[in-house]
C-alpha cells in the first residue's frame, strides 16, 4: 500500500506538471486533459489514503496536501465555465506544489482519528480550507505575474471572491466545532489567531478592491494575505516549539 | 469613498496589527487579545458594522429585516435537519435497526427540505439585491461581536472532576477564586466507557536478577504473537488485579513477561444523569456525554475534556460553562458564513448598489 501511495502521488505530480507545460505552450485542450487525468489519479490516491487510515484522510499535512488536486480541477472547470477564465495551468501548478510537499512528508500509515476529530464538522472544515488555500495560492501566483499583464490581477480578484466564502466557512465552522468539542468557540489559540489574521487581511482587500485610490495596495495585500496563509497552514503546524490546540495536525 | 469605509479599513488594519502582535514571533504576546486595546477595537468595529449595515441597506431596510427573519427560519431548518439527521445516524450506529434510522432520517430530511425551500424562497425573493446581503453580513459581524462581549463579561467556565461511581453528585461548582456556585440541579456519572483501536503493540521484557532487562518488540500475526522462533497465542495474555494491561508470564530462566501495550483510544463516553425539577416535580435526564456532544442542562453546558484512571476508579474531567452571549455569537457566525457566500458568489452584473 505504501508503494502504491507514493506511485500515485508521483504519477499525479507528473500529470500536473504536464498540464502546466501544455498550458505554457498555449495548448489548453492538452492541459485540461492532463489535469483531468491528474484528478482521477489524485482520487485513487485519496481512496488509498482512506483505506489506509480507515477514516476520512485529513489527519496530517500529507493527507491534506495530497487532496489539493481533487479540488483544484473542479475549480478550473468552474472558472472556465462560469467566469470565462482559463486558469487550468495555474491551478495545476498549485496542485504540483502541494503534491511536491506531500512527497516530502512522512507517510504516517498508523494515523488514528482521535475523539475530538470524530465530528461531522471535520471533513467540511478541512475541505473548505483546502479549497480556499489552494485558490489563494493561485491568486498569489497570478498577482506575482500581474506586473507583466494587468488582466491577471482581475483573474486573481475573481479567485479571491470565489475562495473567500470557503475561508469564511473554514474559520467559523472551526469555531462552531470548537464550541461543541472544547466548550468554547474561541480560545485565542495561535492557529486561530493566524486564521483570523489571514481572514482579516483578505477582508481588507475586499473592502478596498473597488476604489482606485487603493489600486497600489491590491497587489501588496494579496501577497501579504498569502504570506499569512503560508504561516497559518505550514509554519504554525511545522514549528516544533509552538504549543497549539491544533497540534494533532502536525 | 465614505469616511465610514475608511474607518472600517483602519479598524481592520489595527486588528491585524494586534493579532500579529499576539501571535508573532512564535507565541508573541497573547495577553494582547484580552487587553483594553482589543476591547476598544471590538467596540469600534461593532459600531462601524452596525452603521455600515444601516447605510448599505438605505431605502431597503424593511426588505432587509424581513429577509433576515426568513434567513433565520431557513438556517433554523438547516440546523434542525443536521441535528436530527445526525441523531438518526447515531441511533443506527449504536445498534438500532438500520431501516428505522433511514426512515427517520428521510422524514426529517423531507420536513427540513420543505421548510428550507419555503423560507429560502421567501428569503431569496425579499433579499434579491446583493447589497442587502452585504448589509446582513455587517450586522452578523456586529451580532458576533456583541455575543463575544457578553461572554467576555459574564461567562463562567469551571473545570469539573467527577468520579464515575454512580454515587457522587455534583451540586455546586467551585470557581477560581474559591467561591462556590450552587447548581439548580444535580449531576452524576453512572458509567464511563473507553473504546480502543485494534492497534495494540506487544513487548517482551526479560528480568535479570529481579530487574527488568532489555525489551524486545513482538510481532502480531493474526491471533498469534511471534518473536524469532517462538510464538504465543494472543488468548494466553490475561488480566490480573493491579496490572494495568494484559500480560503473560513465560516460565523458564531468565524470567520473561509478555506485555500488551495500550492501544490508541478511539472514543470515550460518560453516561450521566441529571436530576432537575420542573415546577416542583422531579425529573431525570439521562445522556451520553462525548467529546463532540456536550450536555446542556438549565443554563449550563458540560463538555467532556478527558478522563483519569487509577486502578478500578475512573475520574471524568469535564468543563461546565455558562455563556449568555453564546447564542448571539453562534448566530453571528452562521450569518457571516451565509451572507459572505451569497455576497461573493452572486452574479457579477448585480454587483453595483
Amino acid at each position: 500500500m505504501t508503494t502504491l501511495i507514493y506511485t500515485l502521488t508521483i504519477f499525479a505530480l507528473l500529470l500536473c506538471l504536464l498540464s502546466v507545460l501544455a498550458a505554457a505552450r498555449r495548448r489548453a485542450g492538452d492541459s485540461r486533459r492532463a489535469f483531468a487525468t491528474a484528478w482521477v489519479v489524485a482520487f485513487l490516491l485519496f481512496v488509498a489514503d482512506w483505506v489506509l487510515a480507515q477514516a476520512p484522510p485529513f489527519g496530517n499535512m500529507r493527507h491534506v496536501l495530497a487532496f489539493f488536486p481533487l479540488v483544484m480541477a473542479p475549480a478550473a472547470c468552474y472558472l472556465r465555465r462560469y467566469r470565462a477564465l482559463e486558469l487550468t495551468g495555474w491551478l495545476a501548478a498549485a496542485s504540483a506544489i502541494a503534491l511536491t510537499g506531500a512527497l516530502c512528508m512522512p507517510l504516517q500509515a498508523t494515523w488514528r482519528q482521535m475523539p475530538a476529530l470524530q465530528s461531522p464538522w471535520f471533513a467540511p472544515h478541512v475541505i473548505a480550507y483546502v479549497v480556499s488555500y489552494g485558490l489563494m495560492t493561485v491568486a498569489a501566483l497570478l498577482t506575482l505575474a500581474s506586473w507583466r499583464c494587468e488582466n491577471r490581477l482581475r483573474a486573481a480578484d475573481a479567485l479571491v471572491r470565489l475562495s473567500f466564502p470557503f475561508m469564511t466557512f473554514g474559520l467559523w465552522s472551526g469555531a462552531l466545532w470548537a464550541d461543541a468539542a472544547w466548550g468554547g468557540y474561541w480560545a485565542w489559540d495561535i492557529k486561530e489567531a493566524w486564521s483570523l489574521l489571514t481572514w482579516s487581511l483578505y477582508l481588507i482587500y475586499l473592502h478596498i478592491e473597488r476604489y482606485p485610490a487603493f489600486a497600489s495596495w491590491r497587489r501588496r495585500l494579496l501577497l501579504l494575505g498569502f504570506a499569512a496563509v503560508i504561516v497559518t497552514f505550514l509554519v504554525v503546524n511545522l514549528l516544533p516549539r509552538i504549543e497549539s490546540l491544533h497540534s494533532y495536525a502536525q | 469613498m465614505s469616511s465610514w469605509l475608511k474607518g472600517g479599513i483602519m479598524a481592520l488594519g489595527a486588528a491585524c496589527v494586534l493579532l500579529l502582535a499576539g501571535a508573532f514571533p512564535l507565541l508573541g504576546a497573547p495577553e494582547v487579545y484580552r487587553s483594553g486595546a482589543m476591547l476598544l477595537l471590538g467596540v469600534i468595529t461593532i459600531i462601524l458594522c452596525l452603521a455600515g449595515g444601516w447605510r448599505l441597506a438605505v431605502g431597503s431596510r424593511g426588505q432587509l429585516i424581513f429577509g433576515l427573519v426568513f434567513l433565520f427560519f431557513t438556517v433554523t431548518g438547516l440546523c434542525m435537519l443536521g441535528q436530527y439527521g445526525a441523531k438518526a445516524l447515531e441511533y443506527a450506529r449504536i445498534g438500532g435497526p438500520m431501516w428505522a434510522g433511514a426512515v427517520g432520517m428521510a422524514c426529517v430530511a423531507l420536513t427540513g427540505v420543505v421548510f428550507m425551500a419555503v423560507f429560502g424562497f421567501l428569503c431569496y425573493r425579499v433579499m434579491n439585491q446583493r447589497i442587502l446581503w452585504l448589509a446582513g453580513l455587517h450586522w452578523a459581524v456586529a451580532l458576533l461581536g456583541i455575543g463575544a462581549f457578553v461572554d467576555a463579561a459574564c461567562e463562567i467556565r469551571v473545570p469539573v472532576t467527577l468520579p464515575a461511581d454512580a454515587r457522587t453528585e455534583l451540586t455546586e461548582l467551585v470557581l477560581d477564586d474559591g467561591r462556590t456556585l450552587p447548581l439548580e440541579f444535580r449531576l452524576r456519572v453512572d458509567d464511563f466507557v473507553v473504546q480502543h483501536y485494534d492497534d495494540a503493540t506487544y513487548s517482551l521484557y526479560t528480568f535479570e536478577n529481579g530487574r527488568p532487562g532489555p525489551m524486545q518488540p513482538v510481532e502480531r500475526r493474526g491471533d498469534t504473537l511471534h518473536l524469532g522462533n517462538e510464538s504465543w497465542p494472543l488468548s494466553a495474555l490475561k488480566n490480573a488485579p493491579g496490572m494495568p494491561h494484559p500480560f503473560l508470564m513465560i516460565p523458564g530462566q531468565p524470567m520473561r513477561v509478555l506485555v500488551q501495550n495500550p492501544a490508541t483510544v478511539r472514543d470515550y463516553c460518560a453516561r450521566i444523569v441529571a436530576f432537575t425539577d420542573h415546577r416542583g416535580r422531579p425529573e431525570t435526564h439521562k445522556a451520553e456525554l462525548r467529546v463532540n456532544s456536550p450536555f446542556a442542562c438549565k443554563d449550563w453546558r458540560f463538555t467532556l475534556s478527558s478522563y483519569r484512571r487509577e486502578g478500578p476508579h475512573t475520574e471524568v474531567l469535564m468543563q461546565a460553562r455558562r455563556a449568555p452571549g453564546r447564542f448571539a455569537a453562534l448566530c453571528g457566525m452562521v450569518g457571516i458564513i451565509i451572507c459572505t457566500a451569497v455576497w461573493c458568489w452572486w452574479r457579477k452584473e448585480e454587483t453595483q448598489p
